[in-house]
């Protein structure tokens, strides 16, 4: 009898320790970013011409220019009749703002990486080299857009931001202004 | 008589080959940067800087390159240039000035401070561009991105003969510069608000406004023989700068 006894202020102790933990926990619904790994080169390729959105770094080399896409890639423009330029392609490289061109190779950041990539036929680009480590990922405060309420802090650390999706978020620290 | 004629012969024909290879291989690299450029590579080497250092690699095989130096800078770096045998740094608070070395390594000639009065807490977006002996820097800084610092929104033209020791010589106000280059006797300037801003170079030490052409946020440029590239914030514009009393536009590509 005695250890019974025992045994149910134990569970009735439990019990209560356990609701005190839970009430320390907030759970909210909101959005979490989904990461793009810098280790993940999977997604780099050239591809169709894209619209230009937000415009960065710019080279020339030979007849053709080529511009950063903030975040995405390189537009490619043959430039042969500068009166008509013609967007040729754009090369997919997610996490991309700093690049050179040395002969037949594309160097590129990713962010964290820098990718040695083999441009000599811009229409199928390969990647070649990576250089690891040669950035800092930057602290930035990501929010996602058109969305008011609690999200999941961005880690720059963790890859680059790929999107956000829905979740329950436990105990979240970020909350957008609006 | 006629042995001397035939080796003379010989002689221009080989050296008109070898001037034509020279011609090839200055096409190989004929790649220009904007001046926000970051990378750069000069003769065997590639210079690499983020936001802190600097990275020298060998790249005598393009396709591997081999790490042979790395360096601490300073902070907020955002722009690597290169003048004969120099390399010119641009950070939110100084100018930092490298001399390229005979390994290819760089080595630390001067420091320069954007603002001795404030010190470190400058904000500010620096591209550099020089021309003889005379550098011309940008600085800018937007409220949206520098709350709570001096804002700073000019063109500065340094005196660099003596590297280890610029001179301020002469400040131009501008609404929001960015990124610059020169043409024969010009200097243009992207400018955030007002487009493209040209300056007359007659006297390099004081460029005096000749022509603005507006209708985009400009942001950084190349000069390309007689074309100037002009990249704004979602469109590219094209120049014919052949006569820069008379500059043309050719060409844009938008959204």
């Amino acid at each position: 009898m005695k250890i019974r006894w025992t045994n149910i202020w134990l569970v009735f102790g439990m019990v209560f320790i356990l609701s005190a933990c839970e009430k320390d926990h907030i759970v909210k619904d909101g959005m979490k970013p989904i990461y793009y790994s810098f280790d993940d080169f999977s997604e780099l390729r050239s591809g169709a011409p894209l619209p230009y959105g937000e415009l960065g770094k710019i080279v020339t080399s030979g007849d053709y220019i080529f511009i950063n896409e903030v975040g995405k890639g390189i537009h490619v423009i043959d430039n042969k009749n500068p009166n008509n330029p013609i967007q040729l392609h754009f090369w997919h490289i997610i996490g991309n703002s700093e690049f050179t061109i040395l002969q037949n190779y594309l160097y590129a950041d990713n962010g964290k990486h820098l990718l040695v990539i083999d441009i000599s036929d811009f229409a199928n680009i390969s990647l070649e080299d990576v250089i690891r480590n040669q950035y800092q990922p930057e602290l930035l405060e990501l929010y996602p857009e058109g969305f008011s309420g609690y999200f999941e802090c961005y880690d720059s650390s963790k890859g680059i931001l790929k999107g956000w999706e829905k979740s329950e978020l436990i105990n979240p620290y970020c909350k957008t202004n609006n | 008589m006629k042995s001397t004629f035939y080796f003379l012969l010989i002689t221009l024909f080989l050296l008109s080959a070898c001037s034509k290879d020279d011609v090839a291989s200055n096409g190989e690299s004929s790649t220009n940067s904007g001046s926000y450029a970051t990378m750069l590579t000069i003769s065997n080497f590639l210079y690499v800087v983020n936001k802190t250092q600097i990275t020298t690699f060998n790249v005598s095989n393009p396709g591997q390159p081999v790490e042979v130096n790395k360096q601490e800078v300073g902070f907020d770096i955002e722009s690597l240039y290169h003048h004969q045998g120099l390399l010119l740094i641009g950070s939110a608070n100084n100018m930092y000035i490298y001399r390229i070395g005979t390994d290819g390594i760089p080595l630390r000639e001067s420091t320069t401070q954007y603002n001795e009065t404030f010190g470190e807490d400058m904000c500010t977006s620096d591209p550099i561009v020089v021309k003889g002996n005379i550098a011309y820097v940008t600085l800018s800084s937007t409220v949206e991105v520098c709350r709570g610092f001096l804002l700073i929104n000019e063109l500065r033209v340094y005196d660099i003969q003596d590297f280890k020791s610029p001179k301020l010589l002469k400040t131009v106000n501008m609404s929001t510069p960015k990124g610059l280059g020169l043409g024969k006797n010009h200097l243009f300037v992207c400018d955030q608000t007002d487009g493209l801003v040209v300056y007359n170079l007659d006297n390099p030490i004081d460029p005096v406004k000749v022509k603005t052409f507006g209708g985009f946020e400009g942001f950084d440029l190349i000069v390309n023989d007689n074309i100037l590239v002009v990249v704004a914030k979602d469109e590219l514009l094209q120049y014919d700068i052949t006569d820069e009393s008379d500059i043309k536009y050719l060409s844009k590509i938008e959204l």
